[in-house]
């Protein structure tokens, strides 16, 4: 019989750790595939990473580039892909055209990770680049699973800690919501860390130009960032909290992946970050 | 051992097959007329009658073409080539053919129908060195290189196997590079059985491989017929001599999974440790299926299908039909989506298997 079973194990019951390696989960239903890796020095008490890819989708490139850290700090890398045809626009979490939820699709996947590899999957730890970082941090204030430390990188722009602005780019009532309340004390609350490149100042044609956002986050992602930094912090202090928000300034950096991962030194920030 | 003042000369003037790119021709002092000749031994022979081939692929890539009284510089090895020839090296440096382009010297013994007589050669002599020893290509492969324990993690080795020759594997290892590519991440790949020919490797660097290598690298004319223990070593070899900058590793072994060492390597042999995941290239239907099905029975999952019968959108109809592992097509969704079919578990963890009907 050619057929097989519907759910991958990646966990032989023979064996203490997962099965190591890089492995790809494919869905035919609502949760999201996703590229996991695990590394030969997995136990099941090896923390899980989640990171997700911008607008261009490289889960794969996302996968393998932490791959040699997760071997180096006995890590396990998920990274899912978010379907260009079925939810396009999840970084504002938004439901695609056929009404798939990103939101409901990210946290199936999380599901079958953690019965997949009996790994404990929350309270996530969760980065995000450029476009996956939007989705991290709106995720972080509207998902359901509790984010446990979150890093984002190079965000295009921002939801801002202010409620005179409808969701995504402020707190306020907004129809994209569906109802889902938006938690900012979760926000304020959590260790963030936000990266961008010192460099990463190109108005390239992915970058979101309405006026909402220009006139109130800057023109270019590392004035955004400083933008929201400086929100976020004063937001804390303002309410008497310990400042959980942390910038860093990637020296050099400009806006590609794959140069912050490889030359910037972007993928042992993360995993210092959210790891150790 | 007859010395010739002008073999340098002849050699310069001779053409030089890709299958001998890795030896250092200036070692060559002599030709032996009387050897046994033996794998990988180099040869210089006289083109004597046109037939198969009639062209020989250069150390350059380039075809060049054959008239008879051409010389060329060969090297002896066995061929399993069931679209073409089977060869077997002769026992003597008596007349023999010219069994493939890549410059493989031996006798063939059975032929595809389709086949003209193989192109008729006759050895001038072996090259020796300045000491009388045979210049054979295992001088300049590379040495084995034991993996300590806690050596790095190899780059996920993404294994291409098919039904049998001109399945489709090469094409859909390409179809695989270029994927890859889309996804920003390097690969070497690999041709790890096969007889010496540069035509594969071309395809592979020519779909944006980071490099391409095959057993020639190891210092292998061919390897048919080989040890498989030799040979595994060999593939370790080369697996041992990937770029460091490579993300990904897209072997091909060549012919059918029934060929003898394709056989043996995938039953028994370090190589299945090495695969990460497989890929099966059919040629039909049921090529596909029961190929799906032999390799499970020998503990392997194959990720996904692809090859000359994802032509036909009939055949791959036929196959999801009766199997659901999923079908690669030429044009599918994004690279990224595609990709996530080259990854799925091997190695007798069974993953979910659906058509892919993207």
């Amino acid at each position: 019989m050619l057929r097989s079973a519907e759910i991958i194990p990646m966990r032989d019951p023979a064996q203490p750790v997962p099965i190591c390696g890089l492995r790809a989960h494919q869905s035919l239903g609502a949760e999201l595939d996703y590229f996991a890796y695990i590394p030969r020095t997995a136990t099941m008490d090896s923390p899980l990473l989640i990171t997700v890819h911008g607008i261009e989708r490289m889960a794969l490139q996302h996968a393998v580039r932490f791959s040699k850290l997760a071997e180096k700090h006995s890590f396990i890398v998920v990274a899912p892909i978010f379907s260009k045809a079925r939810v396009p626009r999840y970084q504002r979490l938004e439901r695609g055209p056929l009404g798939d939820c990103p939101i409901a699709a990210f946290e199936l996947a999380v599901d079958h990770v953690q019965r997949a590899t009996g790994l404990a999957s929350v309270p996530l730890r969760l980065f995000g680049y450029s476009g996956g970082a939007q989705f991290a941090m709106r995720y972080t204030l509207a998902g359901s699973l509790p984010v446990g430390r979150l890093a984002l990188a190079a965000p295009g722009w921002f939801t801002m800690p202010n409620t005179q602005q409808p969701f995504p780019y402020g707190l306020g009532e907004s129809p994209a919501l569906e109802g889902r309340a938006v938690d900012l004390a979760r926000l304020l609350s959590i260790p963030v860390l936000l990266t961008v490149g010192a460099e990463d100042t190109r108005r390239d044609k992915s970058l979101n130009r309405e006026a909402i956002v220009e006139s109130s986050q800057g023109k270019t992602r590392l004035e955004r960032a400083h933008r929201w930094y400086d929100a976020m912090t004063g937001l804390a202090k303002a309410r008497g909290l310990p400042q959980m928000t942390q910038l860093k300034l990637l020296e050099g950096a400009g806006h590609d992946f794959d140069d912050n991962m490889q030359t910037f030194g972007l993928g042992e920030i993360v995993t210092d970050w959210l790891i150790n | 051992m007859r010395v010739t003042r002008d073999l340098a000369d002849q050699l310069d003037n001779a053409h030089r097959a890709f299958a001998t790119r890795i030896a250092d021709l200036g070692l060559a002092a002599s030709l032996d007329l009387d050897a046994r000749p033996a794998a990988g031994d180099l040869c210089l022979v006289r083109v004597t009658r046109l037939g198969q081939h009639r062209h020989v692929e250069l150390v350059s890539g380039r075809r060049a073409a054959l008239a008879v009284g051409d010389e060329l510089i060969v090297a002896f090895g066995n061929r399993y080539a069931s679209d073409q020839f089977e060869a077997l090296i002769p026992p003597s440096l008596a007349e023999c053919h010219l069994v493939a382009a890549g410059g493989i010297a031996s006798m063939a013994v059975s032929q595809h129908s389709k086949m003209k007589a193989p192109t008729d050669i006759q050895p001038l002599g072996i090259l020796r060195d300045a000491s009388g020893v045979a210049l054979n290509l295992s001088r300049w492969g590379w040495p084995g290189v034991a993996t300590p324990a806690n050596a790095p993690a190899q780059p996920h080795m993404i294994l291409v196997v098919g039904t049998s020759m001109n399945a489709g594997k090469t094409t859909l290892c390409a179809n695989v590079i270029r994927t890859l590519r889309e996804c920003g991440l390097r690969t070497a790949a690999l041709k790890l059985t096969g007889t010496g020919s540069g035509g594969d490797l071309w395809k592979y660097q020519d779909s944006g491989a980071l490099e391409a290598m095959d057993f020639g690298n190891v210092g292998l004319a061919s390897t048919a017929g080989m040890d498989i223990r030799v040979l595994d070593a060999a593939i370790g070899r080369l697996c041992a001599a990937v770029s460091p900058q490579a993300d990904v590793i897209v072997a091909e072994l060549a012919d059918g999974i029934l060929q003898r060492e394709t056989s043996q390597l995938l039953q028994q042999s370090n190589l299945r440790a090495r695969a990460g995941s497989i890929l099966f290239a059919a040629s039909d239907p049921l090529g596909a299926a029961a190929g799906v099905q032999l390799l499970a029975s020998w503990g392997l999952d194959v990720s996904a299908v692809g090859g000359l019968m994802t032509a036909s959108p009939l055949a791959v109809r036929e196959f999801t039909s009766f199997c659901n592992a999923p079908v690669i097509y030429a044009a599918e969704a994004s690279a990224q989506e595609t990709s996530t079919y080259f990854f799925s578990p091997a190695n007798g963890q069974s993953g979910k298997k659906h058509a892919a009907q993207r």
